[in-house]
């Protein structure tokens, strides 16, 4: 260290007349070295550490700021938005294995997996997920699905669902607005809670296909009944499970109970492949 | 009945969705932009998946490919803004009227619920993002710098004069003494970018 005027003008300001350093030192990110030479220079200086109390009462001021925002940002979440990501995810690790077939299979055995992806999915490519497959699988999700009972016409609501309609399902929860229908349902047998929408099927009656939508923690199933098209979200969770009990089965057990074990499936059941964004 | 092991990218991942959302609001300042930014960069990121190391800060990896993304997409639509040299960047988070305010001068409990958000919101565009990583989300400068690719100097330069304006704002709303007084005059969160 020395006297001379020229060699102090270029030399750098202490730590603590520097904001950045001021901040570095406060929000710990210093190395180890730093942080003891930092600590003594504070130790030794009551002024200076009341300086620095007041620029940290401000940075923890913002810290729990930030922490309060952190807690409720999950409530700020676009309905539908994980829904939706999850899908993608689905559909992109899909697609991923549909290139990986078309690398490895002969040229005959091309144009059957062509056709068969097209069968799978090619033509919903167009159409937009429909806003019930999220209602449905938040329903499930969530342990709200609005009041206990259905207050709109019983046509209109989940006693028309099948399941519902024979018994194996239960309504627990429900909520009918002019848009349709979205309740929580239950099966008093092994009690899994599934989330349930519909909506009108534009004077279609009954439809030939049974709809299936993988979001990755949910399987959403749909179909067209009495006027109405349902949507059924069960937890992929209770779909393994049954799977290991009665492998090939698991999706009649999505909604129905053991009395349909031992029949034909009556279903074709389709993997859809909706568009997302916009 | 036991639970099957969820996607380990899923599990991850999944739980930093919201933070994802928040992060892309206040890059595209449109909610469907936001969700569009979000799905991909979900998409992006499981196909990267093994790159990633575990242990590390999903989230600050997440928000990486995020902005990335981002980025990209203002390259292919020509909009993305030139780089403001630093001097004017100094000169904007000062503003009009600097005068230094003492440390001590704000009152938290005062501040009306919500307000930190809208005066981060309000930090000119360079520093905003420094000021919300670190003071919302919580990230070390390190991580901040990998996300905005730019050096440790410049983010806790541009982090101190984002929270000296921010410092500002604040006060200005607490003197105000009206909960929404200056609220006309920062931006919601879903405002539409000009």
């Amino acid at each position: 260290m020395t006297n001379d005027a020229s060699h102090h003008a270029l030399s750098p300001a202490p730590w603590h007349q520097e904001p950045l350093e001021v901040d570095r030192y406060i929000e710990g990110e210093l190395t180890a070295s730093e942080r003891s030479e930092r600590d003594r220079d504070v130790a030794a200086d009551p002024t200076l550490a009341e300086r620095l109390e007041a620029r940290r009462t401000f940075l923890a001021g913002l810290a729990v700021a930030g922490q309060t925002w952190r807690t409720g940002v999950r409530q700020r979440l676009p309905v539908g938005l994980e829904s939706r990501v999850r899908f993608a995810l689905r559909r992109a690790e899909g697609a991923r294995r549909t290139t990986w077939r078309w690398v490895t299979a002969a040229a005959a055995v091309l144009i059957v997996t062509l056709a068969l992806s097209l069968r799978d999915g090619g033509d919903e490519g167009a159409r937009a997920m429909p806003l019930e497959v999220i209602k449905a699988a938040d329903a499930a999700r969530q342990d709200r699905a609005g009041p206990r009972s259905c207050n709109a016409p019983a046509e209109k609501g989940p006693m028309q669902f099948p399941p519902v309609k024979d018994g194996t399902l239960r309504v627990w929860r429900c909520n009918q607005d002019a848009q349709g229908t979205v309740a929580k349902l239950y099966r008093p047998e092994d009690l899994p809670t599934m989330g349930y929408a519909a909506v009108a099927a534009e004077g279609v009656d009954r439809g030939p296909d049974l709809g299936m939508t993988d979001l990755g923690d949910m399987v959403v199933y749909d179909l067209v009944y009495g006027r109405r098209r349902h949507y059924l979200a069960v937890s992929k969770a209770f779909l393994e499970a049954q799977r290991k009990l009665r492998p090939g089965r698991e999706s009649c057990r999505a909604c129905h109970n053991r009395s349909r074990e031992g029949k034909p499936n009556p279903h074709n059941i389709v993997q859809r492949s909706w568009q997302l964004g916009g | 009945m036991t639970a099957p092991r969820e996607d380990p990218f899923e599990e991850t991942c999944m739980p930093f969705l919201p933070d994802c959302f928040a992060f892309a609001l206040s890059l595209t300042r449109r909610s469907h932009d936001a969700e569009d930014l979000v799905q991909d960069t979900f998409v992006k990121a499981h196909r990267a998946f093994a790159s990633f190391q575990p242990g590390t800060n999903a989230k600050a990896w997440l928000f990486t490919i995020l902005r990335r993304l981002h980025i990209d997409r203002y390259r292919r639509e020509r909009l993305r803004p030139t780089p403001l040299p630093e001097d004017e960047l100094t000169e904007m988070a000062r503003g009009a009227g600097d005068v230094p305010l003492p440390e001590a001068a704000l009152p938290w409990d005062d501040l009306p619920p919500g307000a930190v958000e809208k005066a981060v919101n309000s930090v000119p565009d360079p520093f905003r993002l420094p000021v919300r990583l670190r003071d919302l989300d919580g990230l070390s400068y390190r991580e901040i710098g990998a996300i905005l690719a730019i050096p440790a100097g410049t983010v806790m330069s541009r982090l101190h004069r984002g929270r000296e304006y921010l410092r500002r704002t604040l006060v200005s709303l607490v003197e105000a003494g009206r909960p929404d007084a200056p609220g006309d005059n920062l931006p919601d969160a879903e405002e539409e970018s000009t």
